[in-house]
């Protein structure tokens, strides 16, 4: 089962990461190897001057969440042929629900977008599915409850 | 401009989008901040202001559209559920909605200077392809706030269907601090748990939404602007406008969002209300009301301590750190006693004149003088100033130096 402190990545989702991670640097790089606006002596805060300072203490805020990021990822991998009955990150799931079909792929929480049909392990739904095989069912209780029939599980993680 | 999800389900005077995102905006910051890894909530903020703007141009494209049917009892029936699609298809249709919204955002923005239309455009992405925590943070709130609405709704008309908002939720939303917020709301509509704390606070934000401006009404606008929309204006006003401002610009745009909610208990005063009686009205809003220095000091302290009361039981049942907050920027913006409460109370006077210059470009009759007047004793901030002239450019066919009172 997931562990929860891990992000979860495909290998298509860690190479977006590792490349974002490699164009800050290369920007912080520049920015700092550059020449870096100076400090005037007056009592007028220098405009120049704090516009880059804000712009590297961001650069600095994204590329720790990135190492943070990089640091626990775990890379969603295709499980053994005996295990792909079941349900486990990277499944595409097709469901049954209250008659009509719908199909998403389970996914770690920075890749999910539901519009493009990718659920997060991490949602009520994602969280039930996992483990389940072809013809159990899952009731996801809202205040409303919602049924999904599993009718088919693949594997083909990018 | 309505909600499109709203008035396919026949609810009457459903919320605009702006009402929508104003309420967005002011949830995720409050919400935001209890996130156990900070999160940047200026970002936040800014995220969820221009999350639908896009509109304007594309319309509101709910899951469901072009998937209707015509028939309205077929209609209402599809709607009680959440939209199912094959995987394929849900992909070629986000990617179609995607780029028409692309498209609007980038026609609505065209004239903002490339930074402001950098950032604007920037942080669209992130919450269209959840780049980033705020990106994250601010779609699965933006869901969040639909269903507290639908919930409303279905509170004071128990047959709305609000089961397909659910079933979007519990597959949308991960986040811990939105999963125990949507516990909540389970307690307080279905097991009749009084609402306390952020809750209720945005509860009666939900029922502020629908408050129309005390100034439109006196001058009989059809369809005013309410205190909401016009918040949601400001603060998208004080980020263009203060972009370049060395100041505090989360505090800015917190401040926007802040401002007026004592309006829910104190009212929206005008300082035309003591002088209007009898037949007087029309006169009276011809001008900017003139008083002596004493008298606006004394009316100033009346409206700070009715309006911070206001806010004192607005705020009761948060937790202190955000009451003091709340009401800490409120008092800077109030009182001016700080640059950034300062440049927000002028932003506040220069959006009330320019939806009074598009009433004005509508309607010829409408008492435009008074607000003419108005801002030029209230506005000095220099780009203030600027834009002001800007707008009066675009709307006056030529300085007002007629005086009404004269023949």
């Amino acid at each position: 089962m997931p562990d929860e402190n891990n992000f979860y990545l495909t290998k298509e989702g860690l190479k977006k990461i590792k490349k974002e991670y490699e164009d800050l640097l290369q920007i912080k790089h520049l920015k700092t190897t550059g020449e870096a606006p100076k400090i005037l002596h007056s009592e007028d805060v220098d405009p120049e001057y704090l516009a880059y300072q804000e712009d590297l203490s961001m650069l600095d805020s994204k590329l720790l969440e990135l190492e943070n990021i990089l640091k626990n990822t775990k890379l969603i991998k295709m499980p053994p042929k005996t295990q792909q009955d079941a349900i486990d990150l990277g499944a595409t799931v097709l469901v049954e629900i209250g008659g009509s079909k719908d199909e998403f792929v389970i996914v770690g929480t920075l890749e999910a977008n539901p519009a493009e049909g990718k659920i997060s392990n991490e949602s009520p739904v994602g969280r039930q599915l996992l483990g389940k095989k072809v013809g159990d069912e899952i009731v996801v209780s809202s205040p409303h409850k919602t049924v999904y029939k599993i009718k088919k599980i693949k594997y083909s993680i990018a | 401009m309505p909600r499109t999800g709203f008035v396919w389900l026949g609810v009457k005077e459903p919320e605009t989008i702006a009402q929508h995102s104003y309420r967005v905006a002011l949830m995720n910051w409050i919400l935001g901040m209890k996130e156990k890894r900070k999160m940047n909530i200026e970002k936040v903020i800014k995220t969820s202001l221009v999350h639908d703007i896009c509109e304007v141009y594309a319309g509101d494209m709910t899951p469901y559209w072009g998937l209707l049917p015509a028939d309205p009892v077929q209609r209402l029936e599809m709607l009680k559920h959440y939209i199912r699609l094959p995987k394929g298809v849900k992909l070629k249709r986000d990617r179609v909605k995607h780029n028409k919204e692309k498209k609007a955002l980038q026609k609505l923005i065209k004239g903002l200077d490339q930074k402001d239309r950098k950032e604007m455009m920037d942080f669209w992405m992130d919450y269209e392809k959840m780049r980033n925590r705020e990106g994250r943070f601010v779609r699965q709130g933006d869901k969040v706030e639909t269903l507290l609405q639908a919930l409303e709704y279905w509170g004071s008309a128990p047959d709305t269907p609000v089961m397909g908002w659910w079933e979007e939720v519990e597959e949308v939303v991960d986040i811990p601090v939105l999963r125990d917020f949507l516990d909540k709301l389970e307690k307080n509509f279905y097991k009749k748990k009084a609402a306390f704390g952020e809750i209720e606070f945005l509860m009666k934000i939900g029922q502020f939404k629908k408050m129309p401006r005390r100034g439109w009404v006196l001058r009989e606008v059809k369809n005013p602007e309410t205190i909401v929309e016009h918040a949601f204006l400001t603060a998208l006003a004080v980020w263009l406008l203060g972009s370049r401002k060395r100041l505090n610009h989360e505090k800015m745009l917190k401040m926007s969002l802040a401002y007026e909610i004592c309006e829910i208990y104190a009212g929206d005063e005008t300082p035309y209300d003591k002088l209007i009686s009898g037949g007087n009205k029309n006169e009276v809003l011809k001008r900017w009301p003139k008083l002596l220095k004493k008298e606006k000091e004394r009316l100033f302290i009346q409206d700070y301590k009715k309006e911070k009361k206001a806010l004192e039981k607005l705020t009761a049942n948060l937790h202190p750190r955000l009451k003091k907050e709340l009401i800490g920027l409120w008092d800077e913006c109030k009182r001016q006693t700080t640059f950034e409460g300062t440049f927000v109370n002028q932003v506040y006077w220069l959006t009330t004149y320019l939806q009074a210059l598009q009433y004005y470009k509508i309607n010829k009759k409408f008492p435009i003088w008074g607000w003419y007047e108005q801002v030029r004793q209230y506005i000095y901030d220099p780009a203030l100033i600027r834009f002001l002239d800007i707008l009066e450019k675009k709307f006056l066919s030529r300085k007002l130096v007629i005086d009404p009172d004269q023949p």
